[in-house]
């Protein structure tokens, strides 16, 4: 059973990344020749799945019955998320109308378990988050953009047959002004659950450095800050510190709240710092693999009848503990497939990318990477130019 | 102990599905004789560093111009590559075409070449606007340079082109 789901996955993978490739080659009489078509969107569609673990510890709690009972903590996360560009619109605007203004609407997925591992409990929670989302992004005056990202999403816990599933909705806005190639500006506002908890917060952020460059510096409150070297456009490492976390519906199946709800919820937050190395073997494909510490590292457990009696926002738990510093892993790849628009060069499509791979689809803070930002080039990479990628550069005119 | 191998096999074969993808798609690229994905972005790549280099382009000048610059890059792509898919119809099937089809394929050339010279002249009224005149006309310098430069490297590299076999 195991090795036909496999051979099918494989199968389905040639489909995936190449649809007409699985029923069309040169040869075949059946391939139809259409007519060249404009490439619409300067975003392809991007499938992005991660693996993100850390090690067991103790985790000292207020209430202490509890404690002993739940014991050591360990976190472990897998994600999947995925967006794809619904509709895109170029248009030439301004005074002189030489600014080319740019909108993109872009669907986004995401599914998600969290595992939160206690000692003490004989039966694990595995809690999930699937998602299904819209996401804006306006690009004008040459120097603006607006990005807007409403993201619905269930989350539950299949510990039994107990209906534990809540819809959520999680949303960003933010403003990106760049200021100039080498230096840009973020504020919004987001209401998202990283921090374990129901939050509304500012965003506030500024890049220095260009997106291209072989160094850029990045502050992206409450995400992430990170330096990024780029020794070539196969390589690059970032010396990160990011915010991880997340508020899901756990079953009282297992009575870790003594009261009369049958589910509750559960918030976890950490500081994950580390280093972060991405390989790109070509413009499709980005692995990633990231390791460091986990420190500020917190949970709480929240009764969902006492915060909805008291109408409490942000929610008040009923236990809370600060689980020790540990190291964590994480692991990745993305995925993106088709073909985009040029964009190289163009400083504030640089911006629109890195915003969109900023905040995840989901917003769970996994990000896929900048891989559709090509470092600039270097002299010497021109002695890999084969014919076959500049034949339509070639005039007959030329060759006299 | 059984469930646990098999959890771990479920996972072993996840990365080794997430490995094959990754080289089909790293294998796609390479298949057959047109321009790879990634060979295309790197001539792009090189493109770019060569113009800004040749124009010294300000910062102001760059927000503005790179992004015309593509998008007519872009339109024209695909006026070029309907050209080279009509030559290349003309090259493999003129013994099977009507004399109605070829002639067709003749005046598609000159609309086509037209239509590539309408994109460029659409481009360079824009240009006009945002870059100084000295600029622009060391624009079209430096876009013929760099094609020299890219011909002499491939002729450094003996990969010249293939030989053309009228038909």
């Amino acid at each position: 059973m195991l090795r036909r789901s496999f051979a099918l996955a494989i199968v389905l993978s040639g489909f995936l990344l190449n649809p007409l490739s699985a029923y069309s080659t040169g040869a075949d009489t059946l391939r139809q020749n259409s007519k060249p078509k404009e490439v619409r969107n300067y975003i392809r569609p991007s499938l992005s799945i991660s693996a993100f673990s850390t090690g067991s510890r103790p985790a000292p709690g207020n209430v202490l019955p509890l404690q002993n009972r739940l014991g050591n903590y360990k976190f472990a996360q897998t994600s999947v998320a995925f967006y794809t560009p619904l509709f895109t619109n170029t248009k030439f605007a301004g005074k002189d109308s030489t600014d080319v203004n740019t909108f993109h609407l872009l669907m986004t997925m995401n599914a998600l378990t969290d595992r939160p591992e206690f000692e003490g409990l004989t039966k694990q929670h595995k809690l999930y988050k699937l998602g299904i989302g819209l996401r804006g992004i306006w690009t004008f005056k040459s120097q603006f953009i607006i990005f807007a990202d409403v993201n619905p999403f269930v989350t539950g816990d299949k510990y039994n047959n107990q209906q534990t599933a809540r819809y959520r909705l999680g949303s960003t806005l933010v403003l990106n002004y760049m200021v100039s190639p080498s230096f840009s500006i973020r504020a919004g506002v987001t209401k998202n659950f990283i921090f374990g908890n129901k939050y509304f917060l500012p965003m506030l952020g500024f890049r220095v450095g260009k997106l291209d460059g072989p160094v850029y510096f990045q502050f992206q409150f409450p995400r992430h800050s990170s330096l990024t070297i780029q020794p070539n456009h196969k390589f690059s490492i970032d010396i990160f510190s990011k915010s991880y976390g997340g508020l899901y519906n756990v079953s009282n199946g297992d009575s870790i709240y003594l009261g009369p709800d049958s589910v509750i919820q559960f918030g976890h937050f950490g500081i994950a710092n580390g280093v972060r190395l991405d390989f790109k073997p070509n413009s499709r494909v980005n692995f990633f693999f990231s390791g460091g510490v986990a420190v500020r590292n917190h949970y709480w457990f929240y009764s969902y009848s006492f915060n909805q009696i008291h109408d409490l926002r942000p929610l008040t738990p009923f236990h809370k503990a600060r689980p020790e510093g540990t190291l964590f892993l994480q692991a990745g790849v993305t995925f993106r497939f088709g073909q985009a628009k040029r964009s190289q060069g163009n400083y504030m499509m640089y911006d629109v990318f890195d915003l969109n791979n900023s905040m995840d689809p989901g917003d769970n803070n996994n990000n896929p990477g900048n891989t559709d930002i090509r470092k600039a080039a270097q002299k010497e990479e021109m002695k890999k130019v084969q014919y076959k990628d500049v034949e339509d550069l070639v005039d007959e005119t030329d060759l006299y | 102990m059984i469930r646990e191998t098999k959890n771990k096999m479920k996972k072993l074969y996840i990365i080794l599905i997430l490995f094959a993808c990754a080289f089909t798609a790293g294998a796609q690229n390479k298949q057959g004789d047109k321009p790879t994905q990634s060979g295309a972005d790197r001539v792009q790549a090189l493109k770019v560093a060569f113009i800004t280099k040749a124009l010294d382009l300000t910062s102001e000048e760059a927000e503005k111009f790179w992004p015309i610059y593509n998008e007519y890059q872009d339109k024209r792509d695909v006026v070029r590559k309907q050209l080279q898919e009509n030559r290349k119809k003309v090259k493999e099937e003129a013994d099977k075409l009507s004399a109605d089809e070829l002639l067709k394929l003749a005046d598609d050339e000159m609309t086509l070449r037209q239509q590539d010279l309408d994109l460029q002249k659409e481009m360079h009224k824009k240009l006009k606007k945002v870059l100084p005149a000295k600029k622009l006309a060391q624009l079209y310098v430096a876009e013929e340079d760099f094609k020299k430069e890219l011909l002499q490297m491939l002729k450094e590299d003996s990969k010249k082109p293939e030989p053309v076999n009228p038909k």
